[in-house]
């Protein structure tokens, strides 16, 4: 089969294909910057550096951050949340989470819990939201969480609401925008978010490797790993402003400048637009998916974030996710690291079929994927 | 004749050039020596006839330096 007959509806996991820019940008970063940036004074080294300093002034200014500084780079989204929720968490503390959350954010939460360090409380999403998260604030909760948009179905939570009420009561609000940043509007200073993590790989089209950590204010969190930072070596601490305080090692810089390609092919369609041309293709999916005998949809009501769940009765989403890898489609089966919402959504037992749409999914992608699922039901039934 | 401005991280070094940047005033981002009291930093390196200019921009923007 040819790479352009496959059909690609696994963006939530990673958005593929890259567009050209990106590859581009690797070469560059390679070609051009292929210094260590931060540790050599030489000119690849220098120009490394500035133009990551460069990418985090587009990435506090596409997120609606005051401070660039505050944009640190990470591995990936799971090693900046883990960090975020160790650097809010505090003993004794009190930490909400969404019945939403990925595996990412509930299993930190849970070994500090374990610890006996924190307690926690997984509060409902669906209604009410931001009032369920205002009735469940003590007076030693250290943080909420809030998963922008589910990576298993198409619920989107109100961050704003949530944003204003964590802000009125002088709690930190972290957001977990791994599947939103790119594909949904995100302003830190509107929606009250006091810190944000993203994958560079997902909605923003960059590639593995980088994730971001955005804190709106000057903290001086306890860093995950420790090591050299590029300056004031003799200091056997490590220095206490951000970004190099969480950046121990070397930065991945195809990976940076990879993001900073994909951040300006988002910027170049707009949000927006890719929201709505996202919105629409799920339109496309779910009455077709609905139209098919045996074809369960999970929360086909919410939608919006590109991502949708269904189950087909009497058949095992592993073994189906196989029969349609061998006809040349590419989506995800299983509980998508996030039993939580599984849990919440009644489908922890074996999971889901998960489609989730890039900007570059086209209606035909969509048509040519309902009719083949179609074949092979009906060859099947 | 050069002066150069120690910063300290290459992000506030970077921060700082953006700032000369937005004066334009040219400036070269060097490493400086290492030394007991810090280690390995970074600084700018510019024409000593903009040394007043540089100084009082790098203070609006809220940058701490020291001159070597």
């Amino acid at each position: 089969m040819k790479s352009s007959d496959l059909l690609y509806f696994d963006n939530a996991a990673t958005t593929y294909p890259k567009p050209p820019s990106v590859l581009k940008s690797i070469r560059h970063a390679l070609e051009e910057a292929g210094g260590n940036p931060g540790r050599s004074g030489h000119r690849l080294s220098a120009t490394a550096a500035t133009e990551i300093y460069t990418c985090r002034e587009e990435v506090a200014a596409f997120f609606d951050m005051p401070r660039s500084e505050g944009v640190v780079f990470t591995q990936n989204a799971t090693y900046a949340l883990n960090t975020a929720i160790f650097a809010f968490a505090r003993e004794g503390g009190h930490i909400l989470l969404s019945d939403m959350e990925h595996n990412a954010v509930f299993r930190p939460v849970y070994h500090l819990a374990e610890e006996g360090k924190i307690s926690y409380e997984v509060y409902p999403t669906g209604k009410n939201t931001a009032e369920e998260v205002a009735r469940r604030i003590r007076e030693n909760t250290c943080l909420v969480i809030a998963n922008h948009a589910s990576n298993v179905c198409g619920r989107i939570l109100p961050v704003a609401e949530i944003g204003a009420v964590c802000r009125g009561r002088g709690v930190p609000f972290l957001v977990d925008a791994s599947q939103s940043a790119g594909h949904l509007p995100l302003s830190m200073e509107r929606m009250g978010i006091d810190a944000l993590c993203a994958p560079s790989h997902k909605g923003l089209y960059g590639i593995q490797g980088a994730g971001l950590l955005l804190f709106r204010d000057a903290l001086q969190p306890t860093p995950l790993v420790y090591g050299g930072s590029g300056a004031f070596s003799t200091d056997p601490r490590m220095p206490t402003l951000l970004p190099e305080r969480l950046e121990a090692g070397t930065l991945p810089t195809p990976a940076i400048l990879a993001l900073r390609a994909g951040l300006a092919e988002v910027k170049k369609r707009g949000v927006s637009a890719i929201a709505e041309k996202i919105a629409r293709l799920e339109v496309q999916l779910y009455e077709g998916l609905g139209n098919m005998r045996g074809v369960r949809l999970v929360l086909p009501e919410e939608r919006g974030n590109g991502v949708l769940s269904f189950e087909v009765e009497g058949r095992s989403p592993a073994a189906l996710s196989d029969a349609l890898d061998e006809v040349g489609v590419a989506l995800r089966s299983g509980l998508h690291c996030a039993p939580l919402a599984h849990r919440t959504l009644g489908t922890e037992a074996s999971g889901t079929l998960r489609l989730s749409l890039g900007f570059t999914n086209t209606e035909r992608d969509c048509k040519r994927f309902l009719e083949r699922l179609h074949q092979i039901l009906s060859k099947n039934a | 004749m050069d002066t150069v401005f120690r910063i300290g991280s290459t992000s506030q070094t970077t921060k700082a050039r953006s700032a000369l940047q937005a004066h334009s005033i040219p400036s070269k981002m060097v490493k400086t020596d290492g030394n007991a009291s810090g280690g390995c930093t970074w600084g700018l390196r510019i024409d000593r006839r903009h040394y007043y200019e540089a100084a009082d921009a790098l203070t609006k923007a809220g940058i701490r330096y020291e001159v070597l």
